[in-house]
């Protein structure tokens, strides 16, 4: 990122979508999941999740298996490296922003004590209530 | 790119990405069961085969394969109904199993190879040893998970 430009610059065009960001941050917590299992907790259909995740696929951010358990086929997704560097930096970028540090600039040091604590909560302005993220 | 975006949203997007969970309980509860099986199977067909072999009962030795035979079946059709692995779950799987195995080899050298065989005394609590490491990856696994 150029010093001084904005942190959303730095958002990933791919994860940004909603749904994809849902899938990706699923994965990032497994070695790999079946399709079924990314479909109930990201709670979409199954064309909807082919159709996403083919998208990953061609940016290089998922790896599909196909393969069979006893005779029934199943498909297995996993985050690759690629996808992994990816979702770090725009987390990265999500956090400058939701920090109020849309430049990137380092935290004051009133900030990094601010921060201290549960992030997913300390970060949430005053009106935003974690409940309704959850 | 210039994908516009309040804090508000960046903040709820972190949130939703630090609560994303695709590897439920019971997934956890599968692999867990799937290792410590492993390891107790493990340790008994070892057992098992020492206290046969040492009375030249074959038919006992031939059971005990077989039993365990049937036990690997169960176990792997326990370890299948995970719909999802943790992060670290192939390392952590591959270091337990493997550990597991190279002590059961050499297990298996001991009361071959040596003249008069083990006690009781030494060989038991070795065939729990051999299950050890397997038990271990099963606890890493439950944490990898959290």
């Amino acid at each position: 990122m150029t010093a001084g430009q904005h942190a959303r610059f730095r958002l990933d065009e791919v994860i940004h979508a909603p749904v994809r960001f849902s899938i990706v941050a699923a994965l990032a917590q497994a070695d790999e999941a079946e399709f079924a299992a990314v479909r109930d907790v990201v709670q979409v259909s199954d064309s909807t999740l082919s159709k996403q995740v083919t998208i990953l696929e061609a940016a290089g951010y998922v790896t599909v298996k196909k393969g069979y358990v006893g005779k029934r086929p199943r498909t297995w997704l996993r985050l690759s490296s690629v996808g992994r560097d990816a979702l770090d930096e725009h987390l990265s970028a999500l956090r400058a922003i939701a920090e109020g540090r849309p430049a990137g600039d380092p935290m004051t040091r009133e900030q990094a004590l601010a921060m201290r604590g549960s992030y997913a909560i300390d970060v949430l302005p005053p009106d935003v209530s974690p409940v309704d993220h959850a | 790119m210039n994908q516009q975006i309040t804090p508000a949203e960046a903040a709820a997007a972190l949130t939703r990405a630090a609560t994303a969970r695709v590897v439920s309980a019971a997934d956890v509860r599968a692999l867990t069961a799937y290792l410590v099986g492993l390891g107790a199977g493990v340790a008994g067909v070892l057992a098992g085969s020492w206290w046969m072999l040492s009375h030249e009962n074959v038919v006992g030795f031939a059971a005990v394969m077989g039993g365990y035979g049937l036990v690997l079946a169960l176990l792997i059709g326990i370890q299948r109904r995970a719909r999802s692995t943790p992060r670290g779950f192939k390392r952590i799987y591959m270091w337990g199993f493997g550990a597991t195995m190279a002590l059961y080899v050499i297990g298996v050298m001991w009361f071959s190879f040596t003249r008069p065989g083990p006690s009781a005394a030494a060989f038991l609590p070795y065939s729990l040893l051999v299950a050890l490491p397997a038990w271990i990856a099963a606890m890493l696994v439950r944490r990898a998970a959290r």
